[in-house]
This record gives structure tokens, C-alpha cells and sequence, in this order.
């Protein structure tokens, strides 16, 4: 009995007690030289527990009676405590069993489970509490630069005290513009980076690249202004690495608006490499129990020294975010392992799935060719989709977006097929299917061409090459022009118009669509108030994208703008969304839209019929009119089908009391058919192209005395003078 | 003779364990060794008419890695926050180790800002005035490092606890 509890026990070094039915108890495995001296025997050599040396275990037993009286099998636990005896310190815990009517007390020596533990909370210890100094230090720097540019305007005078603290200061700092660019680096900055202030690349790019790749809630960090902070990894291959944790602050005016975001870097490399000693803490991740960010390099490497074809994948779990902000994290992460659950199978005993951060994962696949790659991936996106049942019964749907990039065929080094995988990924991450990408010379060029078009746009924000085009929106009843669509194209130089189709998705993903939508607002009401002032009392439609809605100074800045103006602009201003914004961030939207409804601006939904199924926020949001998408509408003259969903749009939309807009009309035959089915206005080619703001006055002339299409016909004649 | 048991509390590294061995051994160590689990040391003080021996329930410091344990608070007579004065968030780490201890129990609790030998936190004292000193029964500075008020801290620690049944 006693050789199988002490097995089941897996110890030795340890002292059992049996409790007798008379309260005493007669020790059965006591050879120790600790046991005696907590326990001094009778005469007899019974043991009294109750009349030991420990205070400790006296204590225990309190608890321990309890648990006895109660006659339930099983065991509790004292707790690990140190015992100071006159034959030396020891590491002990006791433990009360219950085990077919008999009740023991056991007492373990764990001098090497708490040097063990020791030694791990040791490291994790001070990591903590070097953690906090760092967050206290950067909070004391952002507290002494904010109050000391509390009432400063968006210039910062550089030799002002703020630069003298920026610059004996022992970490990084930078000071960062609304648009991300930057106003101030201090040098211990340029000394984290290796790199010198007058290089082409800055500190402040490294960062802001690293925390976008590395973190995916960053953009939303940016987009609400919040402060922030975590720890990134930088490698500046071949010669150094840095463990670099981040603080990022919004520093805001008298009137809480944003006057720039004040960015603070600590190198904690030593820390974290103290924490090598312990291979758990370092290699692995907590929350999924998956080889970590490092450990995967360290994989990566050796992988490639043997020389065996194999594919990095760089795999994105799409739509967590937005299951955080519905469930919360806790239901995000669970989704996550789930994922995790359901990923580990499919790839096997050989292959290696790491957690990188956050939604990011990665693989490297021992497979020889693309098509085994992509049977594989497929694989994954397939058990990956699969419903997943979360808090209160609710399911969610996540997507994949993978991208691969394939050792041998494409690449020399690790850091080189990592980012060429990281590559892969992004271009599938805005893509609503799910998706494996290859890496290939094409998807680079297309790549390079992004960020060229990236630095062109930023240039295009400040030299303010965009142009608003104005496409007029008809009454289908009385053919008059009611309305115009404001659409922006850019007038690059030497390059002419580019359509939004192709910038405006980059702007999206850079955070730039903000500066650029402020832009759009403000031009729009300008050329609404010259418009009116020329008696063309119309209205404009302005298309708002998902970022701007989260654009905490939007509102802000419409209010202003429309406040200012001499004539009553909102009343002729309208802002056009998507289904999918409306869904996504339903809240935000919520305030956001009632509050420029009270301003008199109206609401409408822009490609209706192509989101979302549930069309309760139509009910809930207050919203005008539903734009129908041109997809529907270039349908109507062949499909029934098609004609059936434009018929249930119009009967939805009148049911609600919404106007009904169509979008993309191109013949008569279309037009007929919206205008016998009552739907109220419409646009597009049949009527009018986009026109420039001069071709749009010009067009305007005639209105009076053309009824039906005569801006198409105006147009015609335009093109051919 | 009277015996006492007082609970030390605080999140890691404050000092508690140093403060325990400067006052029952004499020693002090300038190097950080994380406690684990508990360890109980004894000592007498002579008050006028009495001799108290104070138990001195040294716990494991709480924090991500270790919680609050409401048994170890079971007929205590005082507990002890520790608070290193250098860094704020062992302030705010304290407040809710008081705030727990009070649910749990009606107990004296003594705020003992440790390391007083070093600078404190920038803002060190305005958020001790603001935030909630009426917690404690008394609030005390120490530097286990440089021996100052680590026998005062104990005193008024016996007659305090001799005030409470």
C-alpha cells in the first residue's frame, strides 16, 4: 500500500502519516532528518502532529481536519513553505489524503521543485518589474512633454525645452505628426537603430513598420488614438538584433485634438536575453502553447542549412478583430486556439506551426512543389472556415489568407523568405475569399509599385494633387439634376488623372485615407458653396471609407466646416457608406451618423445589395437613402432574377420611407424600368460621365432648358468642341 | 507570552523578506532572490508590560505569478503592505492587496514604504496623498538597506497588534 502511494506520489524523500480512528497518528515513512526535527517523537514513538515545531503546518491542519471530517476521497494541498530547523532550512509541503476510508498526512520535501521555481520567477520577476520601470519612465516623458506643449500649436519649436529633454534623454524618442510623419528624433533613437541621422531610412520608419507588421491592432490604435505599448523585435540582418519595447502616445490640444503622437523606444535586449535561461518563456507562447516568433527563426535556419525544399507560410487569421470588439478578447483568443486545435493535424509531426503575434502564424512545410504546398493550404483554409461556437452559442466564421514563398526556388536567405512569404500574405490579406498566395516576381514588382504609390500619395496630400469630379444624379420623374456624386481622382505629374481604384486602396491600408478624406469634405463643401452662390442649389454626395468613420477628428472637422460656411451646407451634404462599415463597427457608426444627422447632413448607403444580409441597422441607423449597386442595375435588362432583387430593393426601400438612388445606368431600357418601378433618382453613363468641376458649371447652363439626359447629350457636345 | 501573527504582503520585490531578515537576523542582502511560498520567522518585543512574540508570516510576493491567498490571513493580528517607494505600480499593486485583505478580513493594516534610501518615483507623493491612505491603521518608511525604521515598523507592529484580538 504504502510502495504504490509513495509511487503514485513520485517521491521518496517525503513523511507519511495515517491518522488513527483516536485523532493520533502513527508515522509509517519517516526517515528523514527534517521529520524529526518538526516532529519530536513520544516515548513511545507515536507522533503528534498537533504538538509539532512548525507553525506553518500547524496551521494546515486546521484545513486539513476540515477536509478529514468531510470523508470525501482526495487531497489537499499546504502550499510550498520554508522551514528553518535546527538541522538546516527546508523546502517542504504537506498534503492531507483521503483514500478508501483512510486519511493521510504526507509532508514532501521539495528542495528541488522550488530551486526549480525559484530560478524560473526569479527571471520572470524581474522582467516584470523591469517592465514596469520601463512604462514608468516613458510615462514620466510623456507626462513632462505633454504638459510642456500643452498649449503649443501643431509647430514644435525645437530648441524649445522639449528638444533639451529629447536629447539627454537615455531612450528613444520621436515626435510624430497626425499623418505619421515625423517632427523630432532624438539621437539615443538614431543610437538603437545603428543608424546615423543623415541615412535615407529613419528610425521612426523602422518602427512604424515593425509595429504594423508585428501587431495588427496598431492601425486601430492609430485610428482611435489611444495610447499603447508592447514590445517588437527588430533584426538588422547580419549584424544585430534588439528586443525594443514601445510606448505611443497621442498628445492632444486644449481641444483634444490631436497635435501629435509622441513615440517612446527602450532597448530591453539584456532582459530578455536573461530569459533564455529559460527555454519556455523564451521560446514558446503562452496563450497557444505554439513555438513562438524566435524559435521559428531558430527552425528557419537550421531547416535551411539542410538544404531540403521546403515552404515558409505566413498565415493570417482574419476577422479576430473584429470578434474581439463584438465578444471580447477572452472570445477572440479562444477562437484562436480553436484555429491553433484545428491547424496542428493537418500539418503533421515534421512540419512547424509557430505563433508570430497576435493573428499571425507561420509554417514551414517540408513539400517539394507548389501543388502539394497548395493541397496542404487548402487544407488548412478548409478546417480553419469551419463554424466556430463561442460565448452564449454564438458561432463565428474566421478566414485564412496564406502566403508562401518557397526555399530553393525563390530565396537566399531566412529573413528573405520570410518577408517574401509576409509578401504573399498581404497581398491575399484584403482579398474577401480565402486565399493562398505564392511569391513570384510579378507579385514583387506589384508590391514595389504600391509603395511607390504610397510615397507618391504622401507627396499628393501635401502639394494637393487631388481634383474632385462631380457626377450628377437625376430625378427620374421630373429629369432634373438633383444631386452629384463628388468622386476624386488624382492628377499625377507627368502621369495625369489616376482613378481611385487604384490609390484609394493603398490609402486605405497606409492610414492616409484620412488626411485625404478630410480633404474631400472640406473641397466638397467649398465647391458646394460656389455652387449654390451660382444658383445651382444641388446636392453632394461624399463617399466616406471605413477608416475615416473611426477617424475620431472627422466629426470635428465637419462640424467646423459646415458651421462656418454662409450657407446652410449640411442641408445639401450628404455622406455615402457601405453596407459592410455599417456592420463592422456598428457603435461607432451609430454615434457617428446621429450626430451628423443632426446637423441636417443626410445619410446614404452606397453599393447596396452587396453586403451583409441583416438589414437591421437600416431600421436602427438613421439613413436616407439606399444607392443600388450598378451590378443590379446592368442586369436588368437581361435577367430576371437580377430584376426581381432590384424590385424587392425598391419595395424594401419605400416600406422604410428611404430613397431609392440607382447607380450605373446605361440605356434607356434600364431606365425605364427603374422609372416605372418608382425608383426616384439615378446616375451614370446614360446621363453623365464624371465631370470636372468646369465641366459640370458649364453643363449647368443648360439645365433649365433640357429636360430629359441633357448632360449627356451637353457632353457629347463638350467632347466634340 | 503574547504571540501575534502578522502577515507581510506586497508585490514582488518590495523588500518583505528583507525586512524580515535586517530585523530577525541583522542582515541584509543587496541582491534580488525571489521568495517562494512562505516562510515563518519568530521574534520577541519587549513593550512595557509584555513580552510579544511576533510570528512573521513572510509571503511569496503577489503578483501574475502569484495570487492572493486568503488562508494565510486567518487569525493574523496585523498585516503588512510593502511598498517600494521607486516604483509606482508596487503602490498601486499594495492599494489592491489592501483592498482584498479588508474584504476578506477586519485586520489593521500598516503601509510600510520600503527603500527609502533610494529617490522615489517621480510623483511618488502626490499619489500617496491622493490615494487612499484612510486604508491603513499607520503608514511607515523603512530602508532594510541602511537599517532605518525597521525597528519602529515592529514596535508599533506589536502594539498595534496587541490592540486587536
Amino acid at each position: 500500500m504504502l510502495a504504490s502511494l509513495l509511487q503514485e506520489l513520485n517521491i521518496l524523500d517525503c513523511a507519511v502519516m495515517v491518522k488513527n480512528q483516536d485523532n493520533s497518528y502513527r508515522a509509517i515513512h519517516s526517515n528523514t532528518t527534517w521529520f524529526s526535527a518538526i516532529f519530536p517523537r513520544g516515548l513511545n514513538g507515536e507522533v503528534t502532529p498537533e504538538n509539532n515545531n512548525s507553525v506553518y503546518l500547524t496551521d494546515f491542519l486546521y484545513d486539513a481536519n476540515k477536509f478529514w471530517t468531510s470523508n470525501l476521497d482526495g487531497r489537499i494541498n499546504s502550499g510550498i513553505w520554508s522551514e528553518q530547523t535546527s538541522v538546516g532550512l527546508w523546502r517542504l509541503e504537506a498534503s492531507a489524503i483521503t483514500q478508501d476510508d483512510k486519511k493521510y498526512l504526507v509532508i514532501i520535501n521539495l528542495e528541488n521543485e522550488y530551486n526549480i521555481r525559484q530560478s524560473t520567477l526569479q527571471l520572470a520577476r524581474e522582467l516584470l518589474i523591469s517592465n514596469d520601470k520601463v512604462l514608468e519612465q516613458h510615462e514620466l516623458i510623456y507626462k513632462r512633454i505633454e504638459s510642456l506643449t500643452y498649449n503649443l500649436s501643431n509647430k514644435i519649436d525645437l530648441h524649445s525645452p522639449i528638444k533639451e529633454l529629447m536629447e539627454h534623454c537615455e531612450f528613444g524618442i520621436a515626435m510624430i505628426d497626425a499623418n505619421m510623419q515625423p517632427l523630432a528624433q532624438n539621437p539615443a533613437l538614431f543610437h538603437i537603430f545603428d543608424i546615423r541621422e543623415n541615412d535615407s531610412i529613419a528610425p521612426i520608419d523602422i518602427i512604424l513598420d515593425l509595429c504594423h507588421r508585428q501587431f495588427p491592432e496598431f492601425q486601430r490604435v492609430l485610428n482611435t488614438q489611444k495610447k499603447w505599448n508592447s514590445e517588437i523585435y527588430w533584426i538588422k540582418p547580419d549584424t544585430v538584433s534588439r528586443w525594443l519595447h514601445i510606448t505611443i502616445c497621442p498628445v492632444k490640444d486644449i481641444n483634444t485634438k490631436l497635435t501629435y503622437w509622441l513615440l517612446l523606444v527602450t532597448d530591453i535586449s539584456r532582459v530578455k536575453y536573461l530569459q533564455q535561461s529559460n527555454e519556455k518563456l523564451t521560446y514558446f507562447d503562452v496563450m497557444t502553447d505554439l513555438p513562438n516568433r524566435q524559435f521559428f527563426w531558430q527552425s528557419l535556419e537550421n531547416a535551411m542549412t539542410r538544404n531540403s525544399s521546403l515552404f515558409v507560410l505566413q498565415i493570417n487569421i482574419k476577422h479576430i478583430k473584429r470578434i474581439n470588439e463584438a465578444y471580447g478578447y477572452a472570445a477572440g483568443d479562444e477562437v484562436i486556439k480553436t484555429v491553433v486545435a484545428r491547424l496542428k493535424p493537418i500539418i503533421g509531426e515534421q512540419s512547424i506551426l509557430a505563433r508570430l503575434g497576435g493573428n499571425e502564424f507561420a509554417i514551414i512545410l517540408y513539400k517539394s512543389n507548389e501543388e502539394e504546398c497548395e493541397l496542404v493550404a487548402k487544407r488548412l483554409i478548409n478546417a480553419a472556415c469551419e463554424p466556430i461556437n463561442i460565448i452564449n452559442q454564438n458561432t463565428c466564421k474566421i478566414g485564412l489568407s496564406i502566403g508562401a514563398s518557397h526555399y530553393q526556388n525563390d530565396v537566399i536567405s531566412a529573413q528573405e523568405l520570410m518577408r517574401n512569404a509576409d509578401l504573399a500574405a498581404f497581398f491575399g490579406r484584403d482579398k474577401k475569399n480565402q486565399s493562398i498566395h505564392f511569391y513570384s516576381e510579378a507579385l514583387r514588382l506589384q508590391s514595389l509599385r504600391r509603395i511607390e504609390l504610397e510615397a507618391a500619395l504622401r507627396v499628393a496630400i501635401e502639394d494637393k494633387q487631388f481634383e474632385l469630379f462631380l457626377q450628377p444624379i437625376y430625378d427620374l420623374q421630373s429629369g432634373n439634376v438633383i444631386k452629384a456624386e463628388a468622386l476624386i481622382r488624382w492628377n499625377k505629374p507627368n502621369q495625369g488623372l489616376i482613378l481611385p481604384d487604384e490609390f484609394i486602396p493603398i490609402a486605405e491600408q497606409t492610414g492616409l485615407i484620412v488626411a485625404i478624406g478630410q480633404w474631400v469634405i472640406k473641397e466638397s463643401i467649398k465647391l458646394l458653396e460656389i455652387l449654390h452662390k451660382q444658383n445651382i442649389p444641388i446636392t453632394l454626395s461624399v463617399n466616406l471609407s471605413p477608416i475615416q468613420i473611426r477617424d475620431q477628428q472627422l466629426l470635428g472637422i465637419i462640424t467646423n466646416s459646415v458651421t462656418k460656411s454662409e450657407i446652410d451646407v449640411a442641408s445639401f451634404l450628404e455622406l455615402e457608406l457601405t453596407e459592410g462599415v455599417l456592420v463592422d463597427d456598428f457603435e461607432t457608426v451609430q454615434v457617428f451618423l446621429t450626430a451628423v444627422r443632426k446637423l441636417g447632413i443626410t445619410i446614404a448607403i452606397d453599393d447596396f445589395g452587396t453586403g451583409y444580409s441583416s438589414l437591421s441597422y437600416l431600421q436602427k441607423l438613421p439613413i436616407d437613402h439606399l444607392k443600388i449597386d450598378r451590378s443590379f442595375i446592368q442586369e436588368l435588362s437581361i435577367g430576371h432574377n437580377q430584376n426581381a432583387i432590384v424590385l424587392a430593393i425598391l419595395a424594401m426601400a419605400k416600406s422604410l420611407n428611404l430613397g431609392v438612388i440607382a447607380e450605373g445606368v446605361e440605356n434607356e431600357t434600364q431606365q425605364e424600368f427603374l422609372r416605372q418601378n418608382s425608383c426616384q433618382s439615378a446616375q451614370g453613363y446614360l446621363f453623365s460621365r464624371p465631370l470636372s468641376f468646369k465641366q459640370f458649371i458649364n453643363a449647368s447652363d443648360h439645365w433649365s432648358t433640357e429636360n430629359k439626359r441633357p448632360f449627356s447629350t451637353l457632353l457629347n457636345k463638350e467632347n466634340s468642341e | 507570552m503574547i504571540q501575534k501573527k502578522v502577515c507581510i504582503f506586497g508585490a514582488s520585490a518590495v523588500g518583505k523578506t528583507s525586512l524580515v531578515n535586517r530585523y530577525v537576523a541583522g542582515i541584509f542582502n543587496d541582491k534580488y532572490l525571489t521568495s517562494i511560498g512562505v516562510k515563518i520567522d519568530k521574534k520577541i518585543v519587549k513593550l512595557n508590560d509584555n513580552n510579544v512574540q511576533l510570528m512573521l508570516w513572510d509571503i511569496e510576493g503577489i503578483d501574475r505569478y502569484s495570487g492572493f491567498n486568503r488562508k494565510f490571513i486567518r487569525g493574523a493580528s496585523v498585516a503588512i503592505v510593502v511598498v517600494d517607494q521607486s516604483r509606482i505600480q508596487s503602490f498601486q499593486d499594495g492599494l489592491e492587496i489592501t483592498r482584498m485583505l479588508k474584504q476578506e478580513q477586519e485586520i489593521p493594516v500598516i503601509l510600510v514604504i520600503n527603500k527609502s534610501d533610494l529617490p522615489p518615483a517621480d510623483a511618488w507623493h502626490s499619489i500617496l496623498e491622493n490615494e487612499s491612505p484612510s486604508l491603513f491603521e499607520a503608514q511607515l518608511q523603512t530602508s532594510a538597506k541602511q537599517n532605518t525604521g525597521v525597528d519602529n515598523l515592529f514596535f508599533d507592529v506589536a502594539k498595534i497588534s496587541l490592540n486587536h484580538t
